[in-house]
């Protein structure tokens, strides 16, 4: 068993190696269907091409969050998260997501994580850029 | 950007609201298409043993929600600039009944692009908030 990644483990500064997935009309689909976005459908029609909502991109770093922390703490919470689109998702489209932790601080009595997100599409396009503060469980 | 938007670019214009009834079959949902399986979203019975006292839903499907309202309201601006700034205060959990709201509050000239700022909110049946949140957003 691998040691815990507990707060004291976690190096800022620390880049986790990309995580890829390619993004399928049936995946897009799915995601429309459970976050009930019917906004995104009409403006698929207009645009001509199967547009994902933005933050279908939160669905992969999470992915790559997961994938970069297997030995995570239980019960660390999803505090804040900033979230930058910058441009559309689309089937076919394949996206790499970089982590990085970008500083971690204790106030009181809790321990805060900073990682920086961002993602890009198989054009080294940045379709996404954000943050995510987790506060850590120990 | 659609002539609802257009007309009303000033600080303090209402947003329309957008209200989303939380269910279990939703949460479940939400963690097929992400692959978000954490018990404390789908196993009802190990949620009722955390401080929870049962299932919540995943944060970023309140996420979800606001750019839905925001991408209704300015369209496909939302997808090619459109930021999001989210706090989560409290738990979502399956029978509630999320309200968002938001009003612009302020409107600034980047690049000569008018770009507005939006404060968001969610609440829910009890009025209490659960989702504090700011977007930006440059209207071409």
């Amino acid at each position: 068993m691998q040691e815990e990644q507990n707060f004291d483990t976690l190096e800022v500064g620390k880049e986790y190696p990309p995580f890829s997935y390619q993004l399928d009309e049936g995946s897009i689909t799915k995601y429309i269907e459970a976050v009930e976005d019917n906004e995104i459908c009409a403006i698929a029609g207009k645009l001509g091409k199967k547009v994902a909502p933005p933050t279908i991109a939160s669905v992969y770093f999470l992915q790559a969050f997961y994938w970069a922390f297997p030995n995570r703490p239980k019960g660390n919470v999803h505090a804040k998260q900033r979230l930058c689109f910058c441009r559309p998702i689309q089937a076919g489209d394949v996206l790499k997501t970089y982590l990085k932790i970008a500083d971690k601080y204790e106030k009181k009595g809790r321990k805060y994580v900073l990682i920086d997100i961002l993602s890009k599409n198989q054009l080294d396009e940045t379709v996404l850029a954000g943050l995510m503060t987790l506060i850590w469980a120990r | 950007m659609n002539v609802h938007v257009k007309n009303q670019l000033d600080v303090g214009a209402k947003l329309p609201v957008l209200t989303k009834r939380i269910t279990q079959a939703k949460i479940n949902a939400y963690a097929e298409a992400s692959g978000d399986f954490n018990p404390i979203h789908v196993d009802e019975e190990f949620a009722k043993q955390t401080p929870f006292k049962g299932t919540i839903a995943h944060g970023l499907l309140s996420l979800a929600y606001l750019s839905e309202m925001m991408l209704s309201w300015v369209g496909e601006n939302w997808l090619s600039g459109g930021e999001l700034n989210v706090t989560f205060l409290s738990p979502v959990k399956p029978g509630d009944t999320i309200t968002i709201s938001g009003h612009v509050i302020a409107k600034e000239m980047s690049n000569g692009v008018p770009r507005l700022r939006v404060s968001l909110e969610a609440v829910n049946q009890n009025n209490n908030k659960v989702v504090a949140a700011e977007a930006g957003v440059s209207l071409n």
